[in-house]
């Protein structure tokens, strides 16, 4: 199998980026010769120095204690809290650990019924998110800062004159999750003649909810449990990725991939227009361009049985939808087809094809409902026409950035509101343009709770006291309401007379509290019964799109790092690679390696992109392997201006002023596309050509059913020969990974997990571009095949803690050395920074500091874990396998008087990874998981012949290919 | 002579001054970094000799720390009020005289001012260095193995240089124990288990 990662090395040419070693040492330092006289005149200089040095004086440092002992808290000792994450709108459950006060760090909670103890890099990057200087540190108007009780003043003062004039309030938000917080917004709304609470999602899945009204008579979102299904079509929905809940459906996916499952594995075929990472995952992918949809939707609505017409589909697509129809049909009750365009009518067919083919009560839940986009598309176009006409007195803005991402007529029509009110927590596009601005908390400083399924809740509890003189928005709404109560207060009342009633495990509300606040979340028992299917198809038919003529269709798609952009001002999520391009710092408009030949763009080009009648706006052009040909795809969530640091350099364009309302829902839909080259060149921060891996067999696959015939099938470790030196001894414990292939969907949450766990600092753009970034695990993406539909693969790339180090034995201080538990240990005050090792590791996993890097401000360096060193310039670093963690697993063992239990010890990676691709622990203990692990007959190492022994191996991926293609064997040679 | 050479010679340059400089401050005193001996003036007058010698109070009574934490803490200023609510004057003052401590009370108005004291901090490990209290405690190593007769110091100082030699000495000589008693060795010595 020949895998590529880059269409440049696929082609043969020379890939021109920096090299990291480029610079002459010392970097920075002034050029200038010296002479003699200038010798002894330098020396001099340095005698005073030492002088000082050596005399001086101690500096004092000052150790305060707490005046107060605080209850359960031990300085040094980690405290756990489970809570609900607030990165966006899915309300995954997480355990935040708490030293000293302070949140450091993010991990998913194992309770969780939906996501299961995996969480996603915007979820692990939140506490940059608190620690962040450019927060606002109180309500103003106008621009002028002042007290809370002053604005409360001014702000009763003008609703009192609204309510007297009988004027419209409205409240525009984001999906709320917090079924309290709602409540508190229809509190306030209730004193005012037709309050309306108007909810948007930027990422808006608007059109499904309204394809069920049609089909089902009810506005619903699905809930879909993916672990139900045995056959998956996702139609451009990046389910894995970014659509609705990334990490429960990783979560339930993940358990029916691979062979050795408790269920058998799954098929899933994926067809879309751009590659996206739930894509790169399929076992089949479909190119289509997005005009597409629609026909290949009621051809498959026609073979699965379904009523209509359909034409037929351009050659090649024809027979594709005819094999994944026959697919779909075999598993009648276990199929699910799942459909990310947000227009009506491709949500009716899915809809129709999910009910031909009985997946409503197997993977389609209507029972009990998602409620994680409560977004209505068509009633924020009824909003801006009200404001335009000036019906609105008043609009305050909650949990949303329209100004930023609804289209340019929303921006127009706000400046017709009188009284504008923000509640973000950062002065964003939106607070920018509002009268009062009330800053809300950041979500772990306050109480909240969340409802992401109809009957799962979950609370969310504050970690710390509030950084700066924000107030919690529920508390707010409520003080504005005139129902003035701490958030605590007005949460715990509602759960007591609308949740507790609903559970029959627990008698007492206070044990039923804290078991909640202790544990997370909580399954309530019933539901309500799930609507019927009573759709008239010839009704349906009449919204039938006309298709489009454009020989270029847009396609703007969310990225895993950015999502919405509600992140953009974290460097964390803008340094993390795309999963699936690998640039970074940027978004790009991406090109068919066919299309850009015809249209003469290479990656790197700048093209200039006119969208209708909207501004044209200038972006690189990325040549994406795997793209529609037909398909131009641009990034949402770039060009953030408003709410960062003072310095920040504008990032990427903004590709949601591109939307409009289409039919009522949020799209780009058949505006005109004007494309056209501008002269020069863009550089693009991409890490996928860094670190070349030569072209040695690095990532495996075989097929499902070559597997099962005979397991044994899958190509043998190397062996390798005999080594010169002796093998080391191992003591208590000895440490090794096995990483699933087939289970990693390349989502890229380990790789912020380990960022935040382990200090790792940011370099920037500029110098991700010498290749100095410093992530001590990566996510190397191959593809094999053709340039226009090749398979993809993800393999976690981090130190491999070979036994036989090749980097140990090259460094002249004894820096890095083995231990004997297996790891290879770095010392970072014995580094002298040669960076033998570093050329010396076949994996270059190895990391140098090439800077002191900043971690900037006295707000941004809270979010540093206090149990690992930040290193300093000229120091090597790299993976430890998370030794920190490991040591306080191993004393917690000690002081308890037991042996360490299998699983207790696990690496920062391990821990949130949604799909447990990774196993991990002591291979000397024979019943635990990764021994079981090391003897899967699909286990290989990379570069295991070399004779390098790494701890480190992975299981060969297996795809699960339709059956009736010949496709057989395996691709091991 | 070119530009390379130029400018190692000259950072050459100012190293040698200052090396030849600070070896001979420290010929006459101590090694960069070894703080033994460090005793400074603290804002409160406060002996261990008088709390954990004279009135043998345990170690661990106020630094409570020292069994489940990598910090032993030093107690919050709550922890002495527990009994300077009510004791108030000098050591050795008779029952029914009335002495009052000014030591005592420079605590009392700060408790008062509800304002923590600034300490000043002797024992200082670099960045790079992870000392887990709990393991060494829970493991029966000894306070004074570390800090020094410190039931007996007035104002306390850094008894020991506690440079790492100190600590592998001891670690070995442990294992050393352990392993003539036919059990593992138990103190580790990899790199990684002080230095993460």
């Amino acid at each position: 199998m020949r895998v590529w990662k880059s269409l440049g090395e696929r082609r043969g040419h020379v890939i021109n980026t920096r090299a990291e070693f480029a610079d002459e040492l010392p970097v920075g330092a002034s050029v200038r010769q010296i002479s003699r006289r200038d010798f002894f005149r330098f020396s001099g200089v340095g005698f005073a120095a030492g002088l000082a040095l050596g005399c001086k004086s101690k500096v004092v440092e000052k150790a305060l204690p707490y005046l107060n002992a605080q209850e359960g808290l031990t300085p040094g000792v980690a405290q756990w809290y489970a809570t609900t994450c607030g990165g966006c709108s899915a309300g995954c459950g997480v355990l935040a650990r708490s030293r000293d006060g302070r949140p450091v760090k993010l991990e998913g909670n194992p309770d969780h019924p939906r996501s299961r103890g995996g969480l996603c890099a915007m979820g692990q990057a939140q506490t940059r998110g608190l620690y962040d200087s450019a927060r606002l540190r109180g309500p103003s108007i106008q621009g002028r800062s002042l007290a809370w009780s002053a604005f409360d003043q001014d702000l009763a003062h003008r609703l009192q004159r609204i309510r007297a004039e009988g004027g419209a309030v409205r409240i525009l938000s984001g999906t709320v999750l917090s079924p309290s917080l709602r409540a508190a917004a229809l509190a306030f709304l209730a004193g005012f003649k037709g309050g309306r609470l108007d909810v948007y999602d930027a990422l808006s899945c608007a059109a499904i909810p309204a394809a069920y009204e049609r089909t089902h008579g009810r506005r619903i979102f699905p809930q879909y449990h993916l672990d139900r299904a045995s056959f998956i079509l996702g139609i451009e929905a990046d389910f894995l990725g970014t659509w609705v809940d990334p990490v429960g459906f990783t979560a339930a996916y993940a358990r029916r991939r691979g062979p050795d499952n408790a269920r058998s594995m799954s098929r899933h075929v994926q067809a879309e227009s751009g590659l996206s990472l739930t894509g790169s995952s399929a076992d089949e992918r479909l190119r289509l361009a997005p005009s597409e949809v629609v026909p290949f939707l009621e051809r498959l609505v026609v073979l699965c049985g379904g009523s209509g017409t359909a034409g037929a589909l351009r050659v090649g697509l024809e027979a594709k939808c005819e094999a994944t129809a026959k697919g779909l049909r075999e598993h009648r009750g276990s199929s699910l087809v799942l459909c990310g365009v947000n227009e009506r009518y491709p949500q009716i067919l899915t809809a129709r094809l999910n009910h031909l083919l009985g997946a409503e009560g197997g993977p389609v839940d209507l029972a009990r409902p998602s409620l994680q986009k409560q977004g209505d598309d068509r009633a924020i176009g009824a909003l801006i026409q009200e404001m335009e006409a000036g019906q609105v007195a008043a609009l305050l803005v909650l949990g949303a950035n329209p100004i930023y991402d609804l289209p340019p007529a929303f921006t127009r029509a706000f400046a017709k509101v009188g009284l504008r009110i923000s509640l973000a927590p950062t002065m964003d596009e939106t607070a920018t343009a509002c009268t009062h601005v009330a800053p809300d908390h950041h979500w772990l400083e306050a109480w909240r709770d969340a409802e992401p399924l109809a009957g799962t809740l979950s609370l969310a509890q504050p970690l710390l006291n509030p950084l700066f003189g924000t107030r919690d928005a529920m508390e707010s709404l409520l003080g504005w309401a005139g129902q003035g109560q701490a958030a605590l207060d007005f949460i715990r009342a509602r759960w007591k007379a609308e949740v507790f009633p609903r559970q029959r495990t627990t008698a007492e509300f206070e044990a039923f509290w804290s078991a909640i606040l202790q544990k997370g979340a909580v399954v309530l028992e019933g539901a309500e019964p799930a609507p019927a299917y009573r759709e008239d198809p010839l009704a349906s038919a009449s919204e039938r799109p006309r298709p489009s003529p454009e020989p270029y269709e847009l396609l703007l798609y969310p990225k895993v790092s950015q999502g919405d952009g509600r992140h953009a001002f974290n460097p964390w999520l803008q340094e993390l690679p795309d999963p699936v391009t690998k640039v970074t710092w940027d978004n790009y408009l991406s090109l068919a390696p066919a299309t850009a030949q015809r249209l003469g763009f290479e990656q790197g080009d700048q093209a200039a992109l006119r969208v209708g009648d909207h501004p044209e706006q200038v972006l690189p052009v990325v040549v994406q392997p795997g793209q529609d040909d037909r398909t131009l795809a641009v990034a949402l969530g770039y060009g953030r201006m408003q709410g960062g640091p003072k310095d920040w350099v504008k990032v990427g364009s903004n590709a949601f002023s591109w939307r409009e309302f289409q039919g009522g829902f949020l799209g780009v839909g058949a505006q005109a596309l004007q494309l056209r080259r501008v002269a020069g060149r863009s550089v693009l921060a991409v890490t996928q050509d860094h670190h070349s891996l030569e072209g040695r067999e690095l990532v495996r696959e075989m097929s499902l059913a070559a597997y099962l015939r005979d397991p044994a099938s899958a190509r043998p470790l190397e062996q390798p020969g005999a080594s010169i030196y002796p093998a080391h001894a191992h003591g208590a414990h000895r440490w090794a990974m096995v990483i699933d292939l087939s289970k990693c969907t390349g989502c890229s949450g380990c790789v912020i997990g380990c960022q935040v766990e382990n200090n790792i600092p940011v370099v920037g753009k500029d110098e991700v571009l010498r290749k100095r970034e410093m992530h001590w695990l990566r996510i190397d993406r191959y593809y094999e095949g053709s340039e226009s539909e090749p398979s993809v693969f993800h393999q976690p790339m981090m130190c491999q803690q070979c036994d036989n180090a090749p980097c140990e034995n090259v460094c002249p201080v004894l820096a890095t050395m083995h231990s004997d538990e297996g790891l290879n240990q770095q010392v970072y005050n014995r580094c002298v920074g040669t960076r033998y090792c570093a050329n010396n590791c076949p994996y270059k996993v190895r990391r140098f500091n090439w800077w002191e890097y900043p971690h900037s401000g006295d707000i941004e360096r809270l979010a540093l874990n206090p149990d690992v060193t930040v290193r300093s310039r000229g120091v090597m670093e790299k993976c430890s396998f998370c030794v920190q963690r490991l040591l306080e697993a191993k004393a917690k063992a000690k002081d308890e008087g037991r042996e360490l239990k299998d699983g207790e010890a696990l690496p920062a990676c391990m821990q949130s990874c949604p799909a447990q691709a990774i196993v991990f622990g002591d291979v000397q203990d024979p019943g635990s998981q990764i021994s079981r692990a090391m003897r899967d007959p699909k286990r290989f190492t990379v570069l295991g012949e070399l004779g390098i022994a790494p701890a480190v191996s992975y299981l060969t991926r297996i795809i699960n290919r339709d059956a009736s293609q010949s496709h057989g064997g395996h691709h091991g040679a | 002579m070119n530009m390379r050479t130029g400018r190692v010679a000259l950072a050459g340059a100012v190293a040698l001054g200052a090396s030849v400089m600070i070896l001979l401050v420290s010929v006459d005193t101590k090694w960069l970094g070894d703080n033994s001996g460090y005793k400074p003036v603290q804002p409160i007058a406060y002996s261990h000799a008088l709390h954990a010698g004279e009135l043998k109070l345990d170690c661990l009574f106020c630094h409570t720390g020292a069994e489940q934490s990598r910090h032993a803490g030093i107690p919050p200023l709550s922890t002495c009020m527990k009994c300077h609510e009510v004791i108030l004057n000098r050591v050795g003052t008779k029952p029914g005289q009335v002495d009052r401590s000014p030591e005592i009370e420079k605590m009392n108005q700060a408790w008062k001012r509800g304002q923590s004291i600034a300490w000043v901090r002797i024992h200082r490990l670099p960045d790079h260095v992870k000392f887990p209290h709990n393991r060494h405690v829970n493991a029966g190593v000894a306070c004074q193995t570390c800090h020094g007769e410190i039931q007996g110091m007035e104002r306390v100082e850094q008894a020991r240089t506690w440079a790492m030699g100190e600590c592998l000495a001891c670690h070995r000589a442990e294992n050393q124990k352990l392993q003539m008693n036919g059990k593992a060795s138990a103190a580790p010595t990899d790199c990684t288990a002080c230095h993460h």
